[in-house]
């Protein structure tokens, strides 16, 4: 029996696996896609804080998706309720933007990253984030209930995208000449931040553990932590 | 009274619940929208909330089904509505609908109630699916059945309430594509509801809750 016929084996994950959703080959080579599209969308459309946004939630869901879960066995989704809860605070978040002028502040911060054509609007926006973004999670949430080795990365992806733009709403201001005070944002922010950061603490802890992953390290390495913190405080 | 039919005096609390926040909630949203949108899109919206209501009531209700059985079609045809919610975003559906329909329904109204609440609601629901909820039930079926009532008007009905030759209307293209995983997810729900009804016709209930996954 393979392993993606098996969900309880404790197997490494085959690089071709049985089949086109269970291949890590395939899953590696859609999540590049996604990732080198995303950047070069937010690169030429969304002008540079969005792009360096963006660039961060790929890199850090790429990278924690090839040190954890990417070489898991398939089994039951462990953050798929974190997943959902992360998708419904993003839209709060994206309503508190929309609603006070994310996009037009964000280009008034920053007049010199937005040449002409370059930047969304407000209309844009919703038309972005809310629903062509929305809609591509819920597809990666699809992947990612299926146990697909593609839906790994779309858990990844997506908390790191939630932990990612909610951080942002308060360090745009940060790099500005002005003082700028808080960003549409600012208010909701800590939703997606908390449900993503649980999620990724689900993923290391719950679905990451297995003999070959570095999750499986830093998990004994953590515990090991907690041990000698415990002697010590005695 | 026939079997279908809910007896509510013995469904558990959680249960009774749920339909206590339905039955709220439905006049409340309805009520919002008809100040917004007027009576065409509360009677769509509304209509298939009511009947959701009423098949959730008479099939489903007792015994939610299984995760698998509706999940990846509720969270397909969700993607697929936001897609078909941007196309008409795009072409101001609000705008030529408070036009053929003499409302005020501005752009800002539209995102507030069809982009961000609405859906918010329905993403929520996958969870209580997930977890077999009776809300979450509910949701499913309001949601797959208001696609199946709601999406042919985009073709059948608001190209004639303008007049002239028949012509695109925000959203056309995009109408039917959420209408193919919802057809498919009201089947499962029923075959689903059939097949949990012949177990407990053929065995005591108590070893029927026991066979339940």
């Amino acid at each position: 029996m393979t392993a993606a016929r098996s969900p309880h084996s404790n197997r490494v994950q085959p690089l071709l696996g049985s089949s086109m959703y269970a291949s890590r080959l395939f899953a590696i080579t859609l999540a590049v896609a996604v990732v080198v599209t995303l950047g070069l969308a937010a690169y030429t459309h969304g002008g540079t804080p969005q792009f360096v946004t963006v660039a961060v939630a790929c890199v850090v869901g790429f990278a924690s998706w090839i040190a954890t879960t990417y070489r898991r066995p398939p089994s039951r989704p462990a953050a798929l309720d974190l997943y959902v809860a992360t998708l419904v605070a993003l839209t709060v978040l994206y309503a508190e933007q929309w609603s006070r002028g994310f996009s037009s502040r964000l280009m008034q911060l920053y007049p010199a990253a937005y040449s002409t054509g370059v930047g969304l609007t407000d209309h844009a926006f919703v038309a972005v984030f809310p629903l062509a973004g929305s809609a591509l999670l819920l597809l990666g949430g699809l992947t990612y209930y299926h146990g697909a080795a593609f839906g790994r990365f779309a858990a990844w992806f997506t908390f790191a995208w939630g932990a990612t733009t909610a951080l942002a709403v308060y360090l745009y201001p940060l790099f500005t000449r002005e003082p700028a005070g808080l960003m549409p944002g600012a208010i909701s922010a800590p939703l997606p931040l908390v449900t993503s950061l649980l999620g990724m603490r689900a993923l290391i802890r719950r679905e990451g553990v297995g003999p070959a992953t570095y999750a499986a390290r830093l998990d004994r390495e953590l515990d090991r932590a907690l041990v000698k913190a415990r002697r010590v405080a005695r | 009274m026939t079997s279908s039919q809910p007896n509510v005096a013995s469904l558990d609390r959680e249960t009774r619940l749920s339909v206590a926040i339905v039955a709220v909630f439905i006049p409340t949203y309805a009520t919002i929208l008809y100040l917004q949108a007027g009576l065409l899109v509360v009677g769509i919206v509304a209509g298939s909330m009511v009947a959701g209501f009423a098949i959730w009531l008479r099939t489903t209700l007792r015994r939610p089904p299984a995760a698998a059985a509706i999940l990846p079609a509720y969270l397909l045809a969700l993607a697929l509505f936001l897609l078909h919610v941007l196309e008409e975003y795009a072409f101001d559906f609000a705008g030529r609908i408070a036009a053929a329909a003499h409302v005020q329904w501005t752009d800002a109204q539209f995102v507030e109630v069809i982009v961000l609440l609405g859906p918010a609601i329905w993403v929520a629901g996958a969870v209580a699916i997930y977890h077999r909820h009776p809300l979450g039930n509910f949701i499913a079926w309001f949601f797959f059945v208001g696609m199946i009532i709601g999406e042919p008007t985009h073709m059948l009905v608001f190209p004639f309430m303008e007049g002239g030759r028949y012509h695109y209307f925000p959203g056309m293209w995009s109408a039917l594509a959420p209408m193919v995983p919802a057809a498919y997810g009201i089947w499962r729900m029923l075959a689903d509801d059939r097949g949990a009804r012949g177990v407990v016709r053929l065995t005591p209930p108590r070893a029927a809750e026991a066979d339940a996954p």
